[in-house]
Formats: structure tokens, sequence, C-alpha cells
């Protein structure tokens, strides 16, 4: 008993550190340095939405870049044209998709969609959202939708990244506590026994297409709100960045590098392929001439394929049982 | 509205619709046959167009010898994926293959663009494109070509799987993996074969489309999507369903194109392609594989 109130105190120990260490960047770090942390943070977050519904829930959606997508949007467009606040904005946003979000899981639920099928159906709502954002007047077509560039703190618009900065920390914070408090509730439960074992589940008498769905809505509201803060971060809305494949990718691979249905799992997995983004970056920069955004993106792809074949479950887990059999053996 | 219009609408659509159709072809194999839904196949597609333009480009290679170049190296690539790749992941969870799969694609498709810039690329071939005139319609003979060779090699692939001892083989392993190989057969060099086979699939496809389309890589994620969307609506696994499946797609948006942009006909097929994977993954014939694991 008391090993285990060690392991659970201490256990935060090395969290909050790093926190510390976070909250003290933008005074100590450059520009530039801050901007990579920020976005880092931003996107970790994002992983973190993912892994509600696919760590914990094994909804592996390849288009959740569709819920981004539409935070972005909505924050961005009444922002832009009505002078609505961010922070409203992003509330919105995660609201609207939080409506897709249920829409989608229902009926992906209801004709019980699996597997590829399932995540052939998640690409294409990303791209016809996307495409639907593309072409229509309104939504800026192509060429996306540029946030003003003023300082207002009633609609969380900044000149500087430092504001920015520590909402996107407030929201990585947030997201923990939320995956904490998920993991340890009746749906975590409910979520992790539904994903081992469907039919299990449902013979228990669990209501396994509610527990889907909330987790999937959950999932989505949270993505809503982050796509608002990243196009709030970024000051412009591109259709192509917040609902491209590659959004979704991303978010995709730093859950599962880090460690899906985890707590820091999406944190830990952000941290590294940040690091290995801007090593693979200045890299292509050294070599003259080659296309870093491309260098990078080819990383990913061989990084998601070493992933899915040895470390499925993360690093992060990896690590742990490393070091847990070390030090309980 | 004029009647050539639609006549030329129909038409491009049922050839475009071969050519769509021999590209799921190639995803139907693998996914029927090894059983790894593998949607990389658009990806193999565009490699096969920029091969064939920098052929031309800068050899004086013919035509007809660059084409067999290309499928020879289409195939042998296939062989060398399956067993230095494609074999490890055979057995792994199915989420973990589709991701696999996923990386695969990106990782391609990036280095492609790498190495050929993002700058769209025109490979142009003189006796292709002159325009074949049907009355008052006009047709591109890159168009016919391309149809005429992608139906060609649907038709021998049909073949080679019905009456071929390799075929049937084949088909054996991916009926019934184990009982295939207690009987004797090398199941490896059977899923390896598949894969070269599938890999030309991609390469027709390619050839067929190179000299229609500039050539760019997002292009490799557009084919794949678009083969994923055959072979799902032709029915994982089925060969004729994805012929029938191409030319249904096909029309579809050659239909669609002649009243709005290209844009949002892909993305009303994309909205159709959604609902029917809700409703009836099996596919149009009913023959494909249902609901995935």
């Amino acid at each position: 008993m008391k090993r285990a109130e060690n392991t659970a105190l201490s256990g935060l120990i090395g969290p909050v550190a790093i926190l510390i260490v976070l909250l003290v960047v933008p005074f100590l770090a450059g520009r530039y340095l801050t901007q990579v942390i920020l976005f880092g943070l931003i996107t970790a977050y994002l992983c973190g939405a993912w892994n509600i519904s696919a760590g914990y829930g094994g909804l592996l959606s390849f288009g959740h870049a569709a819920f981004i997508g539409t935070g972005a949007y909505a924050t961005a467009i009444p922002l832009v044209y009505y002078g609505l606040p961010g922070w409203l904005g992003m509330l919105m946003g995660g609201a609207i998709s939080a409506v897709f979000g249920f829409g989608l899981s229902w009926t992906i639920c209801r004709f019980r969609v699996k597997g590829f099928y399932f995540a052939v159906s998640t690409i294409l709502f990303a791209e016809v959202l996307g495409s639907i954002a593309t072409r229509s007047r309104y939504l800026g077509r192509g060429m996306g939708v540029p946030l003003p560039s003023v300082t207002n703190v009633f609609t969380l618009q900044f000149l500087s990244v430092i504001p920015y900065y520590y909402m996107a920390l407030l929201l990585v914070c947030a997201m923990v506590l939320i995956t904490r408090h998920v993991e340890r509730s009746r749906l975590g439960w409910y979520l992790r026994a539904t994903r081992q074992s469907e039919d299990a589940s449902s013979a228990l008498g669990i209501d396994v297409t509610m527990v889907k769905v909330i987790a999937m809505t959950l999932s989505a509201f949270l993505t809503g709100i982050g796509g608002g803060m990243y196009v709030l971060a970024l000051r412009f809305c591109d259709p192509y960045d917040v609902f491209g494949i590659m959004f979704s990718t991303t978010l995709m691979l730093g859950t599962l590098l880090g460690g899906r249905g985890t707590v820091y799992g999406p944190i830990i997995g952000i941290a590294i392929l940040t690091a290995v983004k801007e090593g693979l970056t200045f890299t292509a920069e050294a070599l003259g001439g080659m296309s870093s955004f491309a260098l990078v993106l080819m990383g990913w792809g061989v990084i998601l394929c070493l992933v899915a074949k040895f470390v499925p479950n993360g690093i992060g887990p990896w690590v742990w049982n490393r070091v847990a059999k070390k030090t309980l053996v | 509205m004029t009647f050539e219009l639609i006549i030329r609408a129909l038409l491009s659509g049922i050839l475009m619709g071969a050519i769509y159709g021999v590209l799921g072809m190639g995803f139907t194999i693998v996914y029927g046959i090894v059983d790894l839904p593998l949607f990389t196949h658009g990806v193999f597609a565009l490699w096969a167009m920029y091969f064939l333009f920098t052929l031309f480009k800068y050899s004086g290679l013919g035509p007809y010898p660059g084409f067999l170049l290309l499928f020879a190296l289409a195939y042998l690539f296939g062989i060398l994926l399956y067993k230095t790749l494609l074999r490890f992941i055979l057995d792994i969870e199915h989420e973990m293959q589709l991701v696999f799969a996923l990386g695969l694609l990106i990782a391609l498709s990036n280095l492609a663009l790498i190495i050929f810039g993002p700058t769209s690329l025109l490979l142009s071939i003189h006796w292709l494109e002159r325009v074949v005139f049907l009355g008052e319609v006009s047709l591109k003979t890159a168009m016919i070509v391309g149809a005429g060779a992608s139906v060609l090699f649907i038709v021998c692939m049909e073949m080679f799987f019905r009456k071929t001892e390799t075929g049937k083989a084949i088909r054996a392993c991916s009926d019934n993996r184990r009982g295939a190989s207690i009987i004797g057969l090398n199941v490896n060099r059977m899923y390896a074969i598949a894969i070269g086979i599938s890999l030309v699939c991609s390469a027709v496809a390619g050839l067929a489309f190179a000299p229609l389309v500039p050539i760019y890589p997002d292009l490799g994620f557009e084919y794949a999507v678009l083969a994923c969307l055959v072979a799902v609506l032709g029915g994982a696994g089925d060969m004729k369903g994805a012929l029938v499946a191409g030319f249904i797609m096909g029309l579809l948006l050659s239909v669609q194109q002649m009243f709005y942009d290209l844009t949002l006909a892909r993305l009303t097929l994309y909205a159709i392609m959604l609902g029917l994977l809700m409703v009836r993954p099996t596919g149009i014939l009913g023959k494909g594989k249902s609901f995935a694991k």
C-alpha cells in the first residue's frame, strides 16, 4: 500500500518539474524557440484529444483534421467578419465539432463500420469538409482566411507569441487533467473494456455504442477548441492546413509514438517529433536547397511505419516497462 | 448543353473509368488476396508517372520499350517490397497495418516531392497528343490508348487468376493461408507475386494517366483515395467489381464535371462514397470482403 502511494505522488514530480521549466521558457529562450514550443504544445493538446477516442476508445480516426478545421473556421470567420472574441469562437468551434463528431460516430456505430472502412470514412469526412471550405467564397476559398494582426485582449488577439504560449500551456495542462480524469472514471473503464473486446463488453452490459459515441464526441469537442487555438496563434486559417491529411497524421503520429491510451504519451510523442522536425529542418537546410518540409514529412512517414511495426503501443509504455522491470524486480 | 458535350462526357467517363478500374484493381488484389489494407497504390501510380516522364525526357527510348521496362521494374519492385517490408506486417494488428500503409504513402509521396519538386510536370508524347473525332465529338488519343491498355490488362489478369496454375495457387493462398501452406504452396512466394502484379496494375494506371494530367506529388494521395474508393465500391477483393466500379465512378465524375467543376464533383463523389461505406461495404456486386476484423 505504501509503495502504491509513493508511486502515485512521485509520479507527479516529473511532470510538475517539466511544467515549471515550460513556464519559464519564454523568458529564457528566443522568439523562435518559444514559437516552436508553442505549436508543439498546441499539437500535443490536439494529440491528447485524439488520444481519448483513439488511444482509449480504439477509434483510430485518420481524419481528425475535420474537427480541427471546423474549430479553426468557427473561430476565424466570426472573428474576422464580426469581431467575435477568440475564446467564444473556440467554444463554438468545439461545440460544432462535437456535433459532427457525434453524427460521425453514431453513424459509424449504427452501421458497424470497422477497421479499414472506418479509416477511409474518416479520411473522406475530412476531405469533404476541406473541399467545402476550399470552394466556399464565404469561407475564403483556397486562399484561406488571414486573421488581423492587432492586439485585443478581449478577443484574444496578440502580436507577440507569449500570451498564446501560456494559453497553449494551459490547454495542455487541462488536457492532462481531463485525460487522467477520463482514465480513472467509469467511462475510462468502459472504453478500455470496449477497446479490448466489444463482444465481451456488451455481454457484460456495457452500451458499446454509447461509449464510443461519447468518446468521439468528447474528442471532437476538445479538438475543435484546439483548432481555434491553432488559428489564433498562427493568425491564419488555411483550409489545406487545418483540414489536411498531414494534420490528421501528425495527431496520429504523436499519440502513437508517445503511447496511445496513456496520459502523457501524446506529450512525449510530440516532444520527440518536434525535436526530430527541427533536426531534419536543420539538416535539409545544411544540405542546401532541399525542401525541409518534404524531408520532415518523409521522416514522419518512416517513423509511422516503424511505430506501426515495432512499438505500436508507443515509446512511453515501452520505456516504462523497461524501467518498471528494473525497479520493481 | 449540346449533344456532343453529353456524348463526350459519357465517353470520356467510361474511358477514364477503365483507368480508375485498373488503379483500384491494384488495391483490390492486395486487400483481397494478401489481406493487407495497403492503400498506398496511388503513390505507386504516381511514381510510375514520374518514371515515364524521366525516361522519355532523358533517354531516347521509344514509348513501347519504355512501357515494358516500367512493367518489369514495377513487378520486381513489388516482389522486393513484399520480401523486405510487407512480409513483416502481415501479422500485426489491423489498425497498425492501416497506420503502416499511411506511413508508406506519406513517405513515398514526399520522397517524390523531394526528388522531383513541387512544380507540375507534363508528359508529352507526340502521337498521343492527337485528337480523334467521332462525328463532332473529340477525344484525346491518349485517353483511348490508356483505357484500352487498362481493359486489356484487367482481362489478362482475370485470365491469369482464373486459368493459370500460379493464379489459382495465389487464390488458394488468399482463401486459406494455413491450408495452402500445408498442401505445399509457398505462400510467401505467392504473395510476393500478387504484390508484384498489383504494382504493375498501378503502373498501368500511371501510364494511362501520365499523358492526361499534370504530374505533381499530391496526386499520390489523391489516387490512393481514388483506388480505395474504386475497390470499396467494387467490393474489396473482387476484380470484375473493380472494373465496374471504375466505370461508375468515371461516369459520375465526368457527368458532374459537365455541370460544375472538378472539385465539387470530387466532393460529391466522396460524400456519396461516405454514405455507401456506411450502408453497403461489401460493394456493388456484393462479393467483396465484408467489414474488416
